[in-house]
């Protein structure tokens, strides 16, 4: 049992470090365009020290000790000491690397001792370089901010004349001219402010006590009341001989102290720095973790395991599937009673399903944030300049949807780099800046999401495909393709129009491996390219792969749904409309456009209601490649679908992507559009063997 | 997932007691022959109920049934050993087996009894036997004067085995 306890705490801690990972990272390549962001470099360093934190608590001391290194380094630089430089970030982002290796987080590899110790060695040179730290501070206490030694504190109490407003004077600005002196808490005494039914909002009955810590001397500070001064009281007051916020105290502390009555004297603030500097010394420790305790309570959240939440989400569209039943049952009879409480379960049913589909629905950012690295290196490797802008990473997709897109993505934004960008010189050339650019965009419509990767590169050549097409076979050398079918062959297996063969692309396994992978999800790639103005694919995905919506057709006993996202329209044929081909092939015209016939019963191997087309119903479905009109018996209707995998031991079926759990229990079918039409053409082609 | 798991734990737990699974073999019957299977591998029986056919299945596959939610393929095991199909009756039985996470139901004429087979009581299967039946046998089981033909319902469901019986059909034709 305890063996179990503590595999699982070693899982959360995999997760955790692989989480964390994730941050540094993504804080590590947003801080090379904005080094001194002192919000980035904290995210690092506490990144870091975490890791450093529970490796050290889950037994994991070497990968403690090698963080702690690193740490360290940021710690410098978090107090001003270092400043970040690319050598350091690339030092870090190869750190992180080492810890997924070091960790196990990377299957297959196992980190190498030598470069664990190579990288430690590089961040203790780095933090031998540094100025002897005791020279520059007072030994013992390290101060959380650099102390600028010509800073003091002053107090300033304003009590304006009561008709100050009669001349035309405002006091915000006063006050704004005091802030930009440096830190400064302002408060409002309202002490003679008269009741309510005696009040003049004419007259100025409030007054104001300032804690201004600046290097700004006396004078300075009268000049800023030079025209109020008449009749306004103003005192000045240096309550101590330095930055009393640098040193730990809180502008709230000093709010407490004005309200409740006290005049800040140099006695009092004294007061507070020992406090300050006490707790400072007893507790270090409790400070950072009550700080991160109250980071992580901001987004509260539970971790629980995405099996448990697919689970959830099968349990639930089981329920709606009985729920469905319980609905037809109650309509079926006339109890208002019944009637009722299935109506009030439909109702928390659906809710029900709403949420627990939108728990595994994940803002696509985090994936963006792992392409940035993949952009970056890769952009380096290979001597281009590329930068790297992401928008829209606030859009939600569904958890699965997201991994499974991650292989392709990848893929795709290698070979914008690789093939689109071209070399720095070569840019300059053609008068193009220096830079590339990929751009990776997210946005959600109407139930899919929509993802582009533009590159502002040399683009496809349609020229450069339509020969490889024909060198290879796959294009009669007569033909006219379009640009897009021309497009379109980047798509078919080993087809790779790159001219030399690199380690991250042109092997001519790819883009069709890609493009499968995108239709097994439901979804839709397209190409768009100008030559030298660069590529844009577009991915069109639907939001998630546990629902979708259908329409539901019936061809002999069996029920199929198609995807509407698939569907373009049904209609009766006029039996005028049909023509037969030579070779026995059907087709339709629909409003001057021919489309061969795709008889589902055929594929399938049962007999429809009625071998007439005009009998029965025909759905023209379109895939990416090709348009046809599907012959089924019947439509039954549209309905959202719950889908579930066929049975593993039945295997994949050509044409179908799954199977759902109709409203009466029975089974149906989902077809899936792209390779039904595939299915259709090899049947074809052995038809006319025979 | 695993009450055949269960089971089996069972199995190993109360060794000893009278009610332990073991050797315990539930019987049915398949063109008038009692067949008899590990009970360890029983999930359920249930009654016939509607299949939706799948395309691209061997013809012993007849489709899927929903078993509460869940889909299951069903194999039909009359035409498994290659008699003539028999439409179902009232009598006709899904029984569930459970074998590696793999769920599968297995349409069988009747279900008869559960029965207790001793190790000492089973002989291995006959080593004339071959063709489309013989090659699921694991063993004879003696009950009294009746022998139950004990199968493996692993190599029932078994693609591969299924290839390699045909092939053999088609060497002895």
């Amino acid at each position: 049992m305890s063996a179990e306890y503590s595999g699982n705490f070693q899982e959360a801690y995999f997760d955790e470090v692989r989480e964390l990972l994730g941050e540094l990272e993504a804080a590590l390549l947003a801080i090379e365009d904005d080094p001194d962001n002192p919000e980035l470099i904290g995210q690092i360093f506490r990144a870091l020290h975490t890791i450093k934190g529970s490796s050290g608590m889950f037994g994991h001391s070497d990968v403690a000790m090698f963080t702690h290194d690193i740490e360290n380094v940021y710690e410098n630089v978090r107090q001003g000491r270092l400043e970040i430089s690319k050598g350091l970030i690339d030092l870090t982002l190869a750190a992180s690397d080492q810890v997924k290796l070091m960790t196990g987080l990377v299957e297959g590899e196992s980190a190498e001792e030598a470069k664990t110790r190579a990288i430690m060695t590089a961040a203790r040179e780095i933090l031998a370089d540094l100025p002897d730290p005791s020279s520059e501070e007072l030994a013992g206490e390290a101060p959380r901010k650099k102390i600028d030694r010509r800073l003091v504190t002053q107090q300033i109490t304003f009590t304006p004349e009561p008709d100050i407003f009669k001349y035309g004077t405002k006091i915000i600005p006063l006050l704004n001219e005091l802030r930009r002196y440096g830190e400064c808490v302002v408060v409002a005494r309202e002490g003679d402010v008269p009741p309510l039914e005696e009040l003049d909002p004419e007259r100025c009955r409030l007054s104001w006590e300032i804690t201004l810590a600046s290097s700004k001397s006396r004078d300075a500070i009268d000049d800023v009341f030079l025209f109020v001064m008449d009749d306004s009281e103003l005192r000045v007051e240096q309550i101590a001989e330095e930055d009393i916020f640098a040193l730990g105290v809180k502008p709230a502390q000093i709010r407490d102290l004005i309200l409740s009555g006290d005049r800040l004297t140099k006695d009092s603030i004294a007061e507070l720095l020992a406090e300050e500097a006490a707790e400072r010394a007893y507790v270090p420790e409790e400070r950072s973790r009550t700080s991160e305790a109250a980071d992580a309570s901001s987004v509260s959240s539970v971790r629980v395991k995405s099996e448990k939440l697919d689970e959830l989400v099968n349990l639930v569209g089981e329920l709606v599937v009985v729920q469905a039943r319980l609905s037809r049952i109650s309509n079926n009879r006339e109890e208002t009673e019944l009637f009722r409480v299935a109506e009030e379960v439909e109702r928390l049913t659906w809710e029900l399903r709403d949420s627990a589909l939108n728990m595994r629905m994940l803002p696509i950012g985090a994936a963006f944030n792992k392409f940035r690295r993949v952009a970056r290196d890769l952009a380096r490797d290979m001597g281009k300049k590329a930068s790297f802008t992401v928008e829209g990473g606030e859009t939600e997709l569904d958890k699965t949807v997201m991994e499974r897109l991650n292989d392709p993505l990848v893929h795709i934004i290698r070979n914008a780099i690789d093939h689109g960008v071209e070399p720095p010189d070569e840019r300059l050339a053609k008068g193009k800046p220096e830079q590339g650019r990929v751009h990776l965009s997210a946005s959600q419509t109407e139930g899919n999401v929509v993802i582009t990767v533009a590159d502002d590169g040399k683009g496809l050549d349609p020229e450069k495909i339509k020969r490889k097409a024909i060198a290879l076979g796959m294009l009669d050398e007569n033909a006219e393709p379009t640009e897009q079918e021309l497009f379109s062959f980047v798509f078919k297996a080993g087809f790779s129009t790159a001219e030399r063969v690199t380690d991250v692309s042109g092997r001519g396994v790819g883009m069709d491996v890609v493009n499968r992978n995108i239709e097994a999800l439901q979804g839709r790639i397209q190409l768009h390219s100008k030559p030298d103005q660069g590529t844009t694919v577009v991915l069109r995905m639907p939001l998630t792969l546990a629902i979708m919506e259908g329409m539901l057709v019936r061809s002999n006993r069996t029920i199929y749904a198609l995807p509407m996202l698939s569907i373009h329209e049904s209609f009766r044929p006029r039996p005028e409309d049909v023509t037969m081909t030579m070779d026995k092939l059907e087709m339709v015209k629909v409003r001057e456009r021919l489309f061969p016939v795709v008889r589902l019963h055929e594929i399938y191997g049962h007999d429809p209601d009625n071998y007439d087309l005009d009998k029965g119903i025909l759905i023209i479905v379109e895939s990416r490649e090709k348009s046809v009109c599907l012959f089924v018996d019947e439509i039954l209707g549209q309905q959202q679908i719950v889908v579930k995998p066929l049975p593993t031991y039945m295997g994949g079926i050509e044409g179908l992507s799954g199977c759902m759990v109709l409203a009466d229990g029975d089974i149906g079918l989902i077809l899936d559009v792209e390779n039904l039409i595939r299915r259709s053409e090899k049947g074809a082609g052995e038809g006319g063997i025979e | 997932m695993s009450d055949a798991q269960d089971k089996r734990m069972l199995d190993e737990d109360e060794f000893e007691e009278e009610d332990s699974l073991k050797d315990k073999f539930l019987v049915f019957r398949i063109a008038d022959e009692d067949y008899a299977i590990d009970i360890a591998f029983v999930t359920e029986i249930v009654g016939i109920q509607k299949i939706t056919e799948v395309p691209d299945m061997d013809d012993y596959v007849r489709g899927v049934i929903n078993l509460r939610g869940k889909v299951i393929p069903v194999i039909d095991v009359r035409t498994r050993f290659r008699y003539s199909f028999q439409e179902y009756h009232d009598r006709t039985c899904i029984i569930v087996v459970d074998i590696e996470d793999a769920v599968v139901g297995l349409i069988v004429d009747e279900v008869s009894e559960v029965l207790s087979i001793p190790e000492e009581n089973i002989d291995p299967p006959p080593r004339t036997s071959k063709g489309a039946r013989g090659r699921f046998i694991q063993g004879m089981g003696k009950d009294g004067d009746d022998v139950k033909i004990i199968l493996n319902v692993a190599k029932l469901l078994d693609e591969e085995e299924l290839a390699s019986i045909e092939a053999a059909a088609t060497e002895t034709a």
